[in-house]
Formats: C-alpha cells, sequence, structure tokens
C-alpha cells in the first residue's frame, strides 16, 4: 500500500525535530512545505482545501515524537509495503 | 439521543453507513462547481479494538478522494512491523440511526488491505469514543448511542 504522500511525509520526518515543541497539534504539509500548524485536525483539513484547492496535495499529520501506535485488531493479509522499522 | 440499534451476527455487531466526501472537499468542490459523488453506503464491523475507523482498499474508489494523510498500522498480521497506510478525509451518516440518521460531517479514515467476511471496514474508537456502546447478552443486540 505505498502512498502518494511520500514528499509530504519526507517533508514531516526533516522537519520533525524543529516541530517537536508544537506536539500534539496537527501540521499542514504541501510537497517540501510546512504551511501552517492546527490545534485540531478538521481545522488543519479546511485549511488545506482553502490553500490547496483539489489540485494541489497536502497532507495533514499530528505532531508526535512518538507515534502512538494505531491499531486494527482484524487479520489482513501478508502486506506488499511496509514501514521503515527505524 | 440518536442511537443505532443491531442485532448481533455471526460477524459481529455490523452497522451501515453512507461514506462520503468530506464537507469541506464537497464545499471546496461545489465553489468550483465539480459535482460532488454520491455517497456510498458500506457495511462496518463495530470494533472496540480498532483505533481509527478502516475502511477496506478500493471501497472509496468512486468518491475520487486523494489521500490526506499516513499512518502506521498495526495489525493482527503484522506483527511488530507496522503497515504503513493512507488516510482519507470523509463524512459518515448511519442512515439507520433513530429517530433520525446521525453522521459526521469530516473524520479521517484509515484505508486497510482487504477485510475478511462481508464487511467493508472497521468500525473503530475515533467514531465509539463519541457513543455509548451497550450491549444486551438477553435480546442479542448492540446499541449505539451518539
Amino acid at each position: 500500500m505505498a502512498t502518494t504522500l511520500e514528499k509530504e511525509l519526507a517533508t514531516y520526518n526533516r522537519e520533525l525535530n524543529s516541530l517537536k515543541s508544537q506536539a500534539g497539534r496537527f501540521v499542514l504539509i504541501s510537497g517540501e512545505n510546512v504551511l501552517s500548524t492546527w490545534s485540531a485536525w478538521e481545522d488543519a483539513l479546511q485549511e488545506g482545501y482553502r490553500l490547496c484547492g483539489l489540485d494541489r496535495r497536502f497532507m495533514v499529520k499530528k505532531i508526535e515524537l512518538y507515534p502512538r501506535p494505531v491499531f486494527n485488531s482484524r487479520m489482513v493479509p501478508p502486506v506488499c509495503h511496509r514501514s521503515s522499522p527505524n | 439521543m440518536p442511537s443505532i440499534i443491531t442485532q448481533l451476527t455471526p460477524e459481529g455487531a455490523v452497522v451501515e453507513a453512507l461514506v462520503g466526501v468530506s464537507q469541506h472537499r464537497s464545499a471546496v468542490m461545489r465553489g468550483l462547481q465539480v459535482p460532488v459523488p454520491e455517497p456510498v453506503r458500506l457495511r462496518f464491523l463495530v470494533d472496540t479494538g480498532a483505533t481509527s475507523t478502516n475502511i477496506s482498499q478500493g471501497r472509496l474508489a468512486g468518491l475520487n478522494l486523494p489521500s490526506i494523510g499516513v499512518v502506521d498500522l498495526y495489525t493482527a498480521s503484522s506483527g511488530s512491523t507496522p503497515v504503513q497506510c493512507d488516510e482519507y478525509d470523509v463524512s459518515l451518516v448511519f442512515p439507520d440511526s433513530v429517530p433520525a440518521p446521525w453522521g459526521i460531517a469530516s473524520i479521517n479514515v484509515i484505508e486497510c488491505l482487504p477485510l475478511d467476511g462481508p464487511i467493508d471496514g472497521l468500525l473503530g474508537r475515533a467514531v465509539l469514543s463519541c457513543a455509548i456502546l451497550t450491549y444486551n447478552p438477553f435480546a442479542n443486540v448492540v446499541t449505539i448511542s451518539f
């Protein structure tokens, strides 16, 4: 399940150190640019559509130094794409 | 308070929801006079073990959504290495809620690999955290009250 947001994810990982003082907020990223941070996911989403419309890709991500695990308790087939272990 | 009352099935507690374009995306589409896709009706297994709402790969194709996020998802078969999955912003409406349909205008859902059984997704704690979940074992009924 390769993501289409590889560039935005790379930007997030690159900028995480500078964003760490805002842990818990939601960052809005488009391409290689950090656009803004928001206290609520929905506000970041709304701003993403306002700035990027339907044509430019954007990502909304919670700023987490130690990401909380996200679980799906059901069995799924072996994966075709795994994230890096580090 | 709006409630979904569902009989427990061999698959578990299953509810139907209309999954559509999120309120924020549809507002932009209407502003640009782009047709907003019709919501799709999907079957969700109520799953208190799922952090977020998950939807099987391909079920959202008709909505033509771009991904707006990425999460590392741990599943029952992923072991200690998570699966990287895309997130999408959608609206959820539960048409069978009484006394009236109840919904969420914008929520993020995770697209996962196809789930086993006749279900399209998992209704996880991101939605259930807005509700009181009651299981009546004598009537074999699950009630979700929002």
